[in-house]
């Protein structure tokens, strides 16, 4: 049946629907309704929620929440998402499953906290030290934020990574027709150990680069650490494990990239000009692009839905046959580093920036496309 | 294509959100496209606050409505600053004791009507919304209905519907008087 549903309602009700059973969280504009949500579905389900005191212990009580066995969610905006980023390392690390939510606003520190932004592509990547893998998904209507929460369940459970879900304050808050049993649930399981209690080893590695992961309390004794460790958990600073641990952590998610990765696509069948985009800015987009075509201008839409890994082999197929790209986001430019790395001279890398706590606009995009095209707009 | 952009405004408490928010509940369940986005700054609560609701027989793919076809205004304030984003020829709905309508404005006692039918002033956000839906024929009054019974503003459906209802024969009458017609 159809429904008109909020972007972060559609969040917490995908979290239900894919066996999410602990939320814990701080509330922040414009995420809050995620929290609220939860913690109006979880008690029917038999879930638990808790409001805690701030941002950090809100990643960790989901870790502990996780370890025992429970698909866990919390849901932040750029400040709070900060604050989580020394859990997200630890999860990356200890290989604990969990998916964060940051709907994004303008930043940095306190910022616009009602006006949308997309100012942290790059934190999602790199927030926290180190070298580490993670997942982050971009839905960019309240039908993909369903189905991408789902998704990002489903990578996390089965890659044990940290798995985070980026969209931006106008998708969290805008409310749209969407027709819930449509919407295809992601399946994946984290994998359980095969031996009992005394023949398992924590983080020896499953064929797939993912070791087992036993639920607490369940008789398997094992250490969790934030500190390198060897294949039962155990500190080690061995140069031949650490680097092992490093690579395997990295390999695990390149080997599942099929799965992972996912763009969609309007009209670039014969595009001269594509317009790299996500969320809100990708809506934006689309209705440039229709207008470019009904303007006779051949101008299609590279939608990474997966922002990390990033869509390296998608779009490097593509900057080899159009005349331009044009990146438009809300930022000074994140995921256009990234574009211009992949395209390395393929192609002409044209940004179309908005940093100023409004939305992208058609006209902003249209404009563009005119400038590369040549074309007078 | 049949596209309405709507753009419900006053001042925040009003009730402006809300009534948006049947619209577009109403527009989805007659099976329409719908978006709904609402102010969530410091205008939403006091100054000028607003909500959109676009409607659609098409997906939308751009949710955010730059200019609109009809404009609702409950205050002054919320009309003055509202208007230059109305289309030309579009409806300008407003509260006829509060706001100075200009040449081809409809003006309706949404206020004074909420007053007299539930006896509270805070019922004009739903005078408004019925009062707009017999203006522009955007959903079936009886799915706006149903759209207020699952989500009843207050928690008295009953309440709210005679607000409605009101504002429909508001509106009818004042149709007989000005044909609209959806860009």
């Amino acid at each position: 049946m159809s429904q008109l549903v909020q972007g972060n309602e559609a969040c917490a009700r995908a979290a239900i629907a894919s066996g999410c059973r602990f939320f814990a969280g701080y509330p922040i504009t414009p995420s809050s309704e995620i929290g609220e949500s939860m913690a109006r579905l979880l008690p029917d389900v038999g879930g638990v929620f808790v409001q805690m005191e701030d941002e950090i212990a809100s990643l960790g009580a989901v870790l502990g929440a996780s370890l025992g066995g429970a698909r866990a969610l919390t849901a932040t905006s750029g400040p709070g998402f900060t604050l989580m980023q020394e859990h997200i390392g630890y999860a990356a690390l200890a290989e604990i499953p969990c998916v964060v939510v940051d709907v994004m606003r303008g930043g940095p520190s306190t910022g616009l906290p009602t006006r949308p932004s997309q100012g942290d592509v790059m934190q999602a990547r790199w927030g926290t030290h180190g070298d580490h893998p993670v997942v982050a998904l971009a839905p960019y209507s309240s039908a993909e934020v369903f189905e991408l929460t789902s998704r990002a369940f489903a990578l996390s459970e089965r890659l044990r990574v940290p798995a985070l879900v980026l969209y931006d304050e106008v998708i969290g808050h805008l409310r749209e027709r969407v027709d819930i049993a449509d919407v295809p649930l992601a399946r994946g399981e984290r994998p359980r150990p095969s031996v009992g209690p005394a023949a398992y080893e924590a983080y020896a590695p499953g064929p797939d680069l993912v070791p087992p992961l036993a639920d607490f309390g369940r008789g398997y004794r094992f250490h969790v650490t934030g500190l390198t460790h060897d294949e039962r958990g155990k500190p080690t600073d061995d140069p031949a494990i650490v680097g092992a641990l490093h690579r395997r952590l990295q390999e695990k998610v390149v080997r599942a990239r099929d799965d992972v990765v996912s763009v969609a696509t309007v009209a670039l069948e014969d595009a001269e000009v594509a317009i790299v985009a996500y969320g809100v800015a990708a809506r934006a987009a689309e209705r440039a692009v229709s207008d470019a075509r009904a303007r006779g201008l051949r101008a299609g839409l590279f939608r990474p839905r997966t922002l990390w890994p990033f869509p390296d082999a998608e779009l490097r197929g593509l900057a080899s046959r159009v005349r331009a790209l044009v990146v438009a986001e809300m930022n000074l430019g994140q995921l256009l580093l990234e574009v211009e790395r992949v395209a390395a001279g393929r192609t002409h890398v044209e940004p179309c920036l908005r940093a100023d706590g409004t939305p992208l606009t058609p006209e902003d995009i249209g404009t563009a496309i005119g400038e590369v095209i040549g074309a007078a707009v | 294509m049949t596209t309405l952009r709507v753009r419900f405004a006053g001042s925040g408490g009003q009730g402006i959100a809300v009534a948006a928010l049947l619209l577009a509940d109403a527009a989805v369940r007659a099976g329409l496209n719908a978006t709904h986005s609402q102010a969530y700054g410091p205008e939403s609560r006091g100054g000028a606050s607003k909500a959109d609701v676009i409607v659609s027989d098409e997906p939308i793919a751009y949710p955010i409505a730059a200019r609109v076809d009809a404009l609702v205004a409950l205050t002054q304030e919320s009309c003055d600053r509202y208007r230059p984003d109305l289309v030309a020829g579009g409806l300008l709905l407003v509260d006829g004791d509060r706001v100075a309508a200009p040449e081809g404005g409809c003006r309706l006692p949404l206020v004074a009507e909420a007053r007299r039918v539930i006896g509270a002033a805070l019922g004009a956000n739903l005078v408004a919304l019925g009062a707009l839906v017999a203006l522009t024929h955007a959903v079936p009054d009886a799915v706006v209905e149903r759209a207020i019974h699952e989500r009843p503003p207050g928690g008295d459906a009953d309440r709210a519907l005679r607000a409605f209802r009101a504002g429909g024969k508001l509106g009818s009458r004042a149709a007989g008087e000005k044909e609209v017609v959806p860009t």
